[in-house]
């Protein structure tokens, strides 16, 4: 379990707050992050597209059209035709979405008007203006006054006044082909805004007929004006529906408003209109609430009484130049919903959607009749919310609880997985069921979450590093100078380069350290100083030190290096090899407990020998004298001791304040490396070693000579299986000689109990050592152990080691039994003499 | 609280050289005693690289450098990171050169702040509390009769006279880490602190140590019969004794000082 740290506690805080920043943003959909929210959107919704499949068709204005028929407006007569064209098609219903809000304004019909009235009303002063067509002939028809040929005149062209009058009235005409038919839907426009408070009051009939009341309370988008299309045509109308586009605030359209309020009375869309009429609905027929329904189809709505668009492509489009012209088959219109549209550019306003831009609004209406037909919504269920809410939380959690306990290589990994699974689920429940998950504050959330935190890790732990450099420059500078004060110079110098040269408070400890120098007249170290004080530029006056010293210096330095060379060569040239005594010193051996061994050789017999000898440094200087005394004393006895198991020793002196003891010459290997686990030697084998090992002890014992320091490293193995003990009395010898204040001892796992406790001790202690190193031969682990000195020589003195045989279940109870008594605490107990011992070691082998 | 201190180190009767070393800083409220070991001249080494480094270290701007225990003071994590500083130095020079090699010390310095006392140790020189006519040692040798006398496998007796007294379990300078033992305490008026080698603590018993200050005139007078105490005893070791006496400044001590210049 990792501990928990100051700043794991502030990443919790920070978590926290930053799911807390989210939820806080989530629920008050902040414009930025729903922008972004929208992008994603959009994203999904271009993973959506289908080709469309609904019974619409769309008659576009377009560049074409108009090249071809004409400057915009047309007369509306032309778009009468075109209705007229359209119903013999037999179109189930036809969407006019162009406005005709004011009667058209014709200059020649105005005056035809004119013409009828005057005749009509007041036919004699009619009669000039009538006259103006052939003057002399009426002027005197009117003032002869023969009423019967003057009248018929007069009613031809009346009647023919009435023809062009009837031809010139394009709003009649269009009126009639919208009532002729009975299905064309009109379109109304609604000025946005706030409610005028007004609740109905002089809606026309066919308003009223278009619009149904509100259920309950109402959030459809209110306007504050409306306007519609002329009496004459909304009277023959169909239906009338709104064409109010709403995009979002990034200028999308992603929804239809199905519903707009104007004075208390909901009109629905124009795309709603159309496919109520081809479905054969009527308006009242639709109930509101969560979903607008009718009859079977169940439109899911949002705030506002919107409805997603789910935008699909290949929406039937034909030009209306290419229909008025026949080239359409009319079987592409039968029994279809035909929206007639404007689309070219500069007169309808084109729309952005999700997944196209510059979409007439046509498209987006027969997009929406679409989905309503198919049945194809895109919903926010009411379960996303909750999910939302849920995934924020555990993602916050994630990033305030797992982040800071995992690596950041691992969180990273797992942060991308989170972060993929989730835009996965979202992208596929949006593109398979048109479910709309905000996706983004979550994955938000997570982004910025593992950013954070993993930064602030980032920066702690710069911190952290910057510290410990400061602890170590800190540590450096307090040494240095304190070897400074010792005298060590080359110490603190050492200490002083691991310090930030370019720090004056470096610079100046480096000058006082070049100064010490100098005062001991090592001028190539004080340069080395001052150089390296110049690596970070100019300081005080080294340049001028150096220059000086650099002069003085140079001849000192040749000397020296010079005498170096020459001594060395006069070494080579004589060949003249360090002697110890008669020995020739032929190489360094290794360091052993009393100091170095060396490989020698007698001159005389050209034998080689190991020469230990005694290292004085470890021996206070007035009790040399004593210590070398006793050397020799156990030198001499352990020298008389001449036993096939025991080294050989053949000589002892002093040559140069050293002493030395030559010795036989062992080719081989202690037992050390056979205490291991893995290289155990088989029962028989450590049978035979421990038990020459004991007849060795037991000679030495006769002799009165305690081995005292039997461990695995003072028994060798020769190559050729010899076993020889060494080291005999060496431990006595530097054991006593210890200063006052002693060094810190090794372990001592191999110390008999009454060692331990500082007893006079004899060859059972020497048995008992043996055991020990039995015991690890046999089960490659020690009998007493301890994590500390103490605990140790605890147990050697107090405690029972483990049964031997619960580590080696294969050793014959005999050793067992002979393992146990040499471990025994009590000498009496033990075996008495080394003799014993093997005789009972040989005969388990029996 | 005030220290007044004074200290004195003897190289004894037997020993060639004297490799204690100690440092007393009243202002401070600093006393250190180190007990150098190895060959030749390298105890003494090692003793006085340890002083001296914590000397440095209380004289400079006394940066803790590593993690602080938040068990002690802050005091007490200055004292010891001077001692694990020192420890650092001693191991390097003993490592840079054979003439040094297994030089060590032992360290017992304490700290006064205020009225805290801070205690740090390493090996077996002591520190004592008397107050109130009696001695008490705050520090736990760390040698191996000490700790054999912990788990009652020997007596104080036979620890006494055992062959190992001489061996430590721990020493500065040994090992390229090591975290001293840290204490801390409430000290009050009229406290004495004694802190010595254990070439006075091997030689003289606590209660005679104990008669000794509190029948001195004086400091000094205190340090110099303790030394020749140690000496009639054998002086087989280097002795060192510094004593600090803690008082607490009156209101009226500006007035006997005033007094005191007229009286001179």
């Amino acid at each position: 379990m990792k501990k928990i740290t100051k700043s794991m506690i502030s990443d919790y805080i920070l978590g926290v707050v930053l799911m807390l920043l989210t939820l806080f943003f989530f629920l008050l959909s902040w414009g930025p992050l729903e922008t972004l929210e929208n992008g994603l959107y959009d994203l999904r919704a271009s993973l959506r597209v289908t080709s469309s499949k609904a019974p619409v068709a769309v008659i576009a204005v377009d560049e074409q059209s108009i090249a071809n028929l004409g400057r915009w407006p047309w007369p509306r007569a032309h778009i009468a035709s075109m209705v007229e064209l359209l119903q013999s098609y037999q179109v189930k219903v036809i969407g006019l979405d162009i406005i005709y809000s004011e009667k058209d304004v014709n200059q020649g019909l105005v005056e035809v008007r004119n013409l009828i009235r005057s005749i009509e009303g007041e036919p004699e002063p009619a009669e000039p203006q009538a006259a103006e067509a052939n003057p002399p002939a009426s002027r005197k028809a009117a003032a002869q006054s023969r009423p019967d040929p003057k009248k018929q005149a007069l009613s031809d062209v009346l009647t023919a006044l009435k023809e062009s009058e009837k031809r010139l009235d394009n709003d009649t005409i269009l009126a009639n082909a919208i009532s002729a038919g009975k299905n064309v839907v009109l379109p109304l426009f609604f000025v946005p805004g706030p409610p005028t408070g007004r609740t109905a009051s002089n809606l026309s009939p066919d308003l009223l007929r278009n619009s149904i009341s509100p259920a309950g309370v109402d959030d459809s988008i209110t306007a504050r004006a409306m306007v519609p299309p002329i009496p004459e045509f909304a009277s023959g109308a169909l239906g009338l529906g709104h064409i109010n586009i709403f995009s979002d605030a990034d200028g999308t359209v992603r929804s239809e408003p199905l519903f707009i309020n104007f004075e208390e009375k909901l009109f629905p869309s124009f795309a709603l209109q159309l496919t109520l009429k081809y479905l054969n609905y009527d308006l009242k027929q639709i109930r509101l609430g969560k979903n607008i329904t009718f009859g079977r189809k169940k439109i899911p709505v949002y705030e506002n009484n919107r409805m997603l668009i789910s935008f699909n492509e290949r929406i039937p489009y034909y030009s209306y130049f290419d229909v008025v012209n026949k080239k359409i088959a009319p079987d592409v219109f039968k029994d279809k919903i035909v929206i007639i549209a404007l689309s070219a550019a500069g007169l309808g306003t084109m729309q952005v959607t999700p997944v196209a831009v510059n979409v007439p609004s046509g498209t987006v209406i027969a997009n929406v009749i679409d989905n309503i037909i198919n049945g194809d919504h895109i919903t926010r269920p009411d379960w996303a919310l909750t999910l939302e809410l849920i995934v924020i939380l555990l993602f916050g959690l994630y990033v305030a609880l797992v982040i800071p306990h995992i690596k950041a290589g691992i969180s990273a990994a797992v942060s991308l997985v989170l972060l993929l699974v989730w835009m996965t689920a979202t992208i596929y429940l949006f593109a398979a069921y048109g479910y709309w998950v905000k996706a983004m504050y979550p994955a938000l959330l997570l982004l910025v979450g593992y950013i954070v935190i993993v930064s602030k890790r980032y920066l702690l732990t710069e911190k952290d590093k910057d510290r410990m450099e400061a602890d170590s420059v800190e540590t450096n500078k307090m040494l240095g100078l304190s070897f400074q004060g010792q005298g060590l110079l080359d110490m603190a110098f050492d200490k002083f380069r691991k310090c930030p040269v370019e720090d004056e408070s470096v610079k100046d400890l480096l000058y006082n350290l070049g100064l010490d120098f100098e005062r001991k007249r090592m001028f190539n170290k004080a340069v080395a100083v001052y150089q390296h004080i110049a690596q970070a530029g100019d300081f005080k006056d080294i340049n001028d030190r150096i220059k000086k010293l650099t002069t003085a210096g140079e001849t000192m330095i040749f000397g020296l290096s010079g005498a170096k060379k020459e001594a060395t060569v006069i070494m080579e040239n004589t060949e003249v090899k360090p002697t110890l005594g008669r020995y020739e010193v032929v190489k360094e051996l290794g360091r052993g407990a009393m100091g170095t061994v060396f490989l020698g050789k007698d001159p005389r017999i050209n034998r080689e020998v190991a020469i230990k000898t005694l290292r004085y440094e470890e021996i206070d200087a007035e009790q040399i004298d004593e210590v070398k005394k006793r050397f020799f004393r156990e030198a001499e006895a352990a020298g008389r001791l001449s036993h096939p198991n025991i080294v050989t020793i053949y000589d002892v002196g002093e040559d140069y304040d050293i002493a030395y003891m030559a010795m036989e010459l062992l080719d081989g290997s202690d037992l050390a490396k056979y205490t291991k686990k893995e290289n155990l030697l088989p029962v028989p084998e450590i049978v035979r070693i421990v038990s020459a090992v004991a007849s060795a002890l037991d000679y030495a014992h006769a002799n009165g000579i305690v081995h005292r320091d039997i461990k695995p490293a003072n028994i060798m193995i020769l190559n050729n299986g010899e076993v020889k003990v060494a080291d005999f009395g060496i431990a006595r010898v530097m054991a006593t000689s210890k200063t006052q204040t002693g060094v810190v001892l090794g372990t001592p796992s191999y110390m008999s109990p009454e060692q331990i406790a500082g007893k006079k001790v004899d060859g059972r202690s020497d048995l008992f050592s043996l055991g020990v190193v039995l015991y690890e031969l046999i089960s490659g682990e020690k009998p007493f152990n301890g994590d500390s000195i103490a605990t140790l020589m605890y147990n050697i003195t107090t405690t029972a080691p483990q049964a031997i045989q619960e580590l080696s279940p294969d050793l014959p109870d005999a050793m067992a039994r002979i393992v146990e008594k040499l471990l025994a605490k009590d000498v009496e107990a033990r075996y008495q003499t080394g003799k014993a011992l093997a005789d009972d070691l040989l005969a388990c082998l029996k | 609280m005030n220290l007044t201190a004074c200290g004195k180190t003897d190289q004894g009767l037997v020993r060639a050289n004297n490799e204690d070393n100690f440092y007393l800083d009243e202002k401070m409220g600093l006393l250190v005693v180190a007990d150098g070991m190895g060959g030749h001249a390298s105890g003494e080494k090692a003793s006085g690289l340890a002083v001296s480094l914590i000397r440095d270290y209380f004289q400079g701007p006394q940066k803790i450098i590593g993690s602080p225990d938040p068990s002690f003071s802050e005091a007490t994590n200055r004292l010891g990171c001077a001692i694990r500083l020192a420890n650092q130095a001693v191991y390097e020079v003993a490592q840079s050169s054979p003439q040094f090699k297994g030089m060590g010390t032992t360290i017992v310095a304490v700290l006064l702040t205020g009225r805290k006392l801070s205690i740090a140790h390493i090996g077996d020189s002591r520190a004592y509390l008397i107050r109130a006519g009696s001695i008490d040692q705050l520090t736990d040798d760390h040698s191996m009769v000490q700790e054999q006398v912990k788990r009652n496998l020997i007596t104080q007796e036979e620890a006494d006279r055992s062959e190992m007294k001489n061996i430590l379990t721990k020493a500065l300078g040994i090992q390229p880490e090591i975290e001293a033992d840290l204490d801390e305490l409430t000290v009050m008026d009229g406290d004495i602190l004694l802190l010595c080698t254990d070439g006075f603590s091997n030689m003289v018993t606590d209660d005679d140590a104990l008669d000794m200050i509190s029948s001195a005139q004086n400091g000094s007078a205190a340090c110099e019969s303790m030394i020749d105490a140690a000496n009639r005893n054998g002086g087989k070791d280097n002795i060192t004794v510094v004593i600090g006496y803690v008082w607490k400044e009156k209101w009226y001590s500006a007035l006997m000082k005033f007094m005191e210049f007229f009286r001179r």
